[in-house]
């Protein structure tokens, strides 16, 4: 566990060490709903908002909200092909998105380790259709046994990285969470985005997030 | 007539309880000092090299106690009644090690069993009397393992997660337990 935080926290400063310039940070809360349709099909849904608490100055705005509505189509076991819209409303903004992400997960004795990789398509009037791909590495702990059973809490940490064929930009992400798992039916969780734009260029973008998230099965 | 009838009713039970069933388990971390002193002094007299975790496990079959370990470089698993004594020892073992004839027998009943199937963990599980049980992790074992395998298999359109056991030369299957994944929503969106 120490090892698992050391590394986290060298990660995280390397991040921090190249970053300059604009910084901002914020809280996303987000619920995902999802619904069992049939045993290889599930309906997820989802409502997550963007709160600005500072951007050059400490400001508490309502940035964006996205909605999402996607359908997982279970490949295998632990596996699933998820293709799906989402609308963002950014003040007058609205902008569409269609995502296609696949999904695997390697259940190891006591972790957890899940890959995804996608590619996003935005639309937007008056603007030019823009194209993006993602690949993530997620990994989960359980800190008590060695799976997650109900009241009990794990660690969650992802690594994101982003490309947008467009502007030709690359953004890393970095995540660690703690989750607690409230019943069978629903988790929540809580942790940092760390989020830094521009990777490829001098001029960096970061932005730090702090996400509550619930998951919620009916 | 009512003979056949309640062989037939019989029959069906048996079925039902090896194939029916759905595995319910919950385990958690305990600390040495909660755990039974006679499961202490077993584990203490194996002299394992490496740290040994305890774990409460709860399942259709009751409440355990667990200890883990990883000995000669093979994962130990051993399990004990809430008052300490010893029910069994499993080791994880990889199915290719396992004896060639008790492979093909194993499968033989997979094949006719699934449409599809992979094999995701073997362990060897021995059950017997306390000593007889210490050997098996430390010297020569002189009990005959069952043999706990979790598999994935695809009985009709979909995978689905099972864990099997087995007697001592794969040919008959002892309990079949039919258990689902874990939701892993949080792993995906």
């Amino acid at each position: 566990m120490n090892r698992f935080l050391i590394t986290l926290f060298l990660v995280s400063s390397s991040f921090y060490a190249t970053a300059q310039s604009e910084i901002s940070f914020g809280w996303l809360p987000k619920v995902n709903l999802s619904k069992k349709i049939s045993n290889n099909l599930k309906w997820v849904s989802s409502v997550e908002v963007r709160e600005q608490i500072y951007q050059e100055s400490f400001q508490f705005t309502h940035n964006l909200m996205d909605v999402s509505s996607i359908f997982s189509i279970k490949t295998d076991v632990y596996e699933s092909f998820n293709i799906g819209y989402i609308i963002r409303f950014r003040e007058e903004e609205v902008i569409h998105r269609l995502l296609q992400h696949y999904n695997i997960v390697q259940n190891l004795d006591n972790l957890k380790i899940a890959h995804r990789l996608g590619f996003e398509q935005f639309f937007q009037n008056k603007v030019s259709p823009q194209y993006r791909t993602r690949y993530r590495a997620t990994f989960e702990k359980p800190l008590n046994g060695e799976k997650v059973d109900v009241k009990e809490w794990y660690v969650k940490i992802s690594n994101e990285y982003l490309y947008q064929f467009n502007e030709k930009d690359l953004e890393a992400r970095i995540s660690p969470y703690l989750g607690y798992q409230l019943s069978k039916k629903d988790k929540i969780e809580f942790g940092l985005d760390y989020r830094l734009g521009g990777v490829l260029e001098s001029q960096k973008k970061n932005s730090l997030w702090f996400r509550t998230t619930w998951y919620i099965s009916i | 007539m009512k003979r056949e009838y309640f062989i037939t009713v019989f029959i069906c039970f048996l079925i039902q309880s090896v194939a029916g069933q759905y595995k319910f388990e919950r385990e958690y971390r305990v600390e040495q000092g909660e755990v039974p002193k006679q499961a202490i002094e077993f584990i203490e007299s194996v002299n394992f090299k490496k740290k040994v975790k305890w774990y409460v496990e709860e399942s259709q079959d009751g409440k355990t106690i667990e200890a883990k370990t990883t000995y000669k470089g093979r994962k130990h698993s051993i399990e004990f009644d809430t008052k300490g004594a010893v029910i069994d020892v499993e080791i994880k073992i990889n199915f290719s090690k396992l004896d060639k004839e008790l492979q093909k027998n194993i499968i033989s009943i997979l094949k006719d069993r699934f449409k599809k199937f992979k094999i995701r963990k073997v362990q060897l599980q021995y059950k017997g009397q306390k000593e007889a049980l210490m050997n098996c992790i430390t010297a020569q074992c002189s009990i005959k393992p069952s043999f706990e395998i979790v598999l994935k298999g695809k009985k009709e359109t979909t995978y689905e997660l099972f864990e099997m056991l087995f007697d001592s030369k794969g040919e008959k299957i002892l309990k079949e337990l039919k258990f689902s994944a874990d939701n892993f929503d949080n792993l995906q969106f």
